[in-house]
């Protein structure tokens, strides 16, 4: 057997190594999201080791080895922190861009290989395995980075099959903030027989509403003790893997200890899933206001589930305007619907109104 | 005294050689044999459960014996540290760097370098039809493989010890 | 009696070569290959009583021993190119046969060249001398 030296763990390996190799490796546990496949710890020596940031070493490994010298010393130029940037987007033939708060920055043209090295990185070479996340134009990375694609899409009967070959590549840069639903949830308790009032957050986009539910889920999971509040059973529908951020079903956001989790699941389906089978106490989801919403929000009224879900809106009269939105109104089912805008910055408080249209903070 | 000793010796290396040829022809068929079931394995990993290539190769590879584990242990280990290169180059690498260990020949490494043609890439049924395709020509191969063992395993086993008396009978 | 030692081991081969055949055939050959070596390792003290007496017979007729040798050695080539061209018959390569045969006659001839050399120089000088014009 042909012996080799392994520069990564600085010892002698045969072939037969390779086995050893893989069982070395812990299994990811479910509690703290598996950060990275097996990948980051092997290829770390091949990354600029200067890079000190940590989601910036749970990025590299999926970009083509080419990119990341160049990214990193970029970041480090410009002093540029996880909270600056948006967004990194590669794009064949074109400048490699990233979207920072205060503008953009353009470096200098990403090559066709590039690109199509990143996508090989990025998808484990399986595209096959990817299927459905191809054909709805998005995949999740370990980390919970959110990747969109766009290329030429292939149709078949019509519907989009798949996208082949893919010429752009944006990856949203996962920035969960923790705590942002600390002040909101005093208003959204209520008694005994429901400890959570059901509540909508209403918002024009960029206004934060997503992030807010995701904290919010996280601390109806975690619980609260200083409000006297119990961790409780949620279940979350994420259509488009955008609150939790699931890679391969496993959350990557901290969604909080008792949350389950439907990953990209339409919402109507996958409330009355939840419903049947995961008894929640809570039922989250983003962007409800559809016909076939009503119904499934309406059975979760009656088991006595609570809600928390977001819509479009600017204000309370916006409510009116749509017609799902007007019914679930009119039935009472939200007893909390909480307005922000995202002007001075995302997040921002409107106001607070309970299920008769009063104000109450 | 010395006579002796040397002709033991020309035997001996002589019949080595024939019985060593005898036993690689008849280890061909069975390593066929174990890279069909691991092919079998893969499809059943990338159909059912749509999982990414290595943790699949790393499945195929732990449901047959040595030498063919080997084969898709290193492919997923490989895969593991890959550096933005496609599947298919990385199958073919592994393969190079495999066969020559092996009792297989070259026409079998060409059979299983067709499985690299859209490894990865391609939609789950191309994929899936495509290890299908391998595994029958590697079934033809194998049964080839059995008769032409049969046959020859004979003519080199007794080739070799022939060759080395006659050699001895020659030199003596 | 050594013929019953030889007998039995010819029994005994055969019999474990049917039962092998069934488990691991590849061992089958070389289980034959072994019997056939047991026995011929019998029948060596045998062969070399008999290559003493040719020995002295070859002695008192005054015939250069290296000729009696090369003759021998010449059947047992003879021998082992007609075994190994039957396998290879079997085998189904009657071409490589052919050429198995082809290379034993050669060697034959090789071996035998000294001893036809030796032959035709007693034949001239047999011969009267000056068998001129």
């Amino acid at each position: 057997m042909r012996v080799t030296w392994d520069r990564q763990q600085k010892k002698l390996v045969s072939p037969t190594r390779p086995l050893q190799h893989i069982k070395e490796v812990p299994p990811p546990t479910p509690s703290q999201a598996p950060t990275q496949p097996q990948r980051e710890i092997q290829s770390k020596e091949q990354l600029i080791p200067a890079s000190a940031d940590l989601w910036l070493d749970k990025l590299l490994p999926y970009l083509a080895p080419a990119i990341r010298p160049l990214l990193v010393q970029t970041i480090k130029e410009k002093k540029l922190t996880p909270d600056s940037i948006s967004e990194i987007r590669l794009r064949v033939g074109r400048p490699l861009n990233i979207n920072c708060n205060n503008g953009d920055i353009l470096l200098r043209n990403v090559t066709a290989e590039e690109l199509l090295q990143t996508l090989h990185l990025m998808s484990e070479c399986s595209i096959y395995a990817f299927e459905e996340e191809f054909r709805q134009g998005y995949l999740t990375l370990p980390g919970g980075y959110r990747v969109g694609l766009a290329g030429r899409v292939v149709l078949e009967g019509g519907k989009v099959k798949t996208i082949h070959p893919v010429s752009s590549i944006n990856i949203r840069i996962a920035r969960q903030l923790k705590g942002i639903g600390d002040a909101f949830l005093p208003h959204l308790l209520g008694s005994e027989e429901s400890l959570f009032l059901s509540t909508l957050i209403l918002s024009p986009p960029g206004g934060g509403k997503t992030t807010l539910l995701r904290d919010l889920v996280r601390q109806l999971s975690l619980g609260r003790p200083d409000l006297a509040l119990p961790g409780m059973t949620v279940g979350l529908v994420d259509e488009r893997s955008e609150i939790a951020a699931s890679y391969r079903g496993i959350p990557q956001n901290d969604v909080g200890p008792r949350t389950d989790v439907l990953d990209g699941c339409p919402k109507s389906e996958g409330l009355l899933r939840l419903l049947r089978s995961l008894a929640p106490k809570v039922l989250a989801t983003d962007e409800i206001g559809r016909m076939d919403d009503v119904r499934a929000v309406e059975e979760a009224m009656h088991c006595g589930v609570s809600l928390l879900a977001t819509a479009h809106g600017h204000n309370y009269s916006d409510l009116d305007k749509r017609s799902g939105l007007r019914i679930m109104n009119q039935l009472g089912l939200f007893q909390r619907i909480i307005i922000l805008s995202p002007r001075p910055q995302p997040g921002t408080l409107v106001a607070i109104y309970n299920e008769i249209g009063e104000k109450i903070n | 005294m010395w006579k002796l000793m040397g002709s033991v010796i020309i035997i001996g290396a002589c019949s080595s050689v024939g019985l060593w040829m005898a036993s690689e022809l008849h280890r061909r068929p069975k390593i066929l044999a174990q890279l069909q079931s691991s092919l079998s394995g893969l499809a059943t990993e990338i159909s059912y459960g749509a999982i990414p290539l290595p943790q699949a190769m790393e499945q195929a590879g732990r449901i047959s014996g040595a030498p063919a584990d080997l084969l898709f242990q290193g492919m997923a280990y490989r895969l593991r540290q890959n550096q933005g290169s496609s599947a298919q180059e990385i199958w073919i690498k592994c393969l190079q760097d495999w066969l020559p260990r092996t009792a297989l020949n070259k026409k079998d490494g060409e059979e299983l370098e067709r499985l690299a043609l859209g490894l990865g890439t391609a939609p789950k049924e191309d994929q899936l039809r495509r290890i299908e395709e391998v595994k029958a020509r590697l079934a033809w191969l194998e049964k080839e493989a059995r008769e032409e063992g049969a046959r020859l395993a004979k003519v080199w086993s007794y080739g070799g010890i022939l060759t080395g008396s006659a050699i001895v009978l020659v030199l003596w | 009696m050594e013929i019953l030692q030889v007998v039995g081991v010819g029994i005994i081969a055969t019999v474990l070569l049917v039962i092998i055949r069934k488990q691991r055939p590849e061992l089958a050959v070389q289980l034959s290959i072994a019997a056939g070596v047991i026995l011929f390792l019998f029948i060596l003290t045998k062969i070399s009583a008999i290559l003493q007496v040719l020995d002295d017979l070859a002695h008192q007729a005054q015939i250069n021993r290296y000729y009696l040798t090369t003759l021998l050695k010449i059947v047992g080539v003879a021998y082992i190119a007609e075994f190994g061209a039957q396998i290879c018959r079997d085998a189904g390569e009657s071409a490589i046969a052919s050429k198995v045969e082809l290379a034993a006659k050669i060697i034959v001839m090789v071996m035998a060249l000294p001893i036809i050399l030796a032959l035709i120089e007693t034949l001239i000088n047999l011969l009267p001398q000056g068998g001129g014009p």
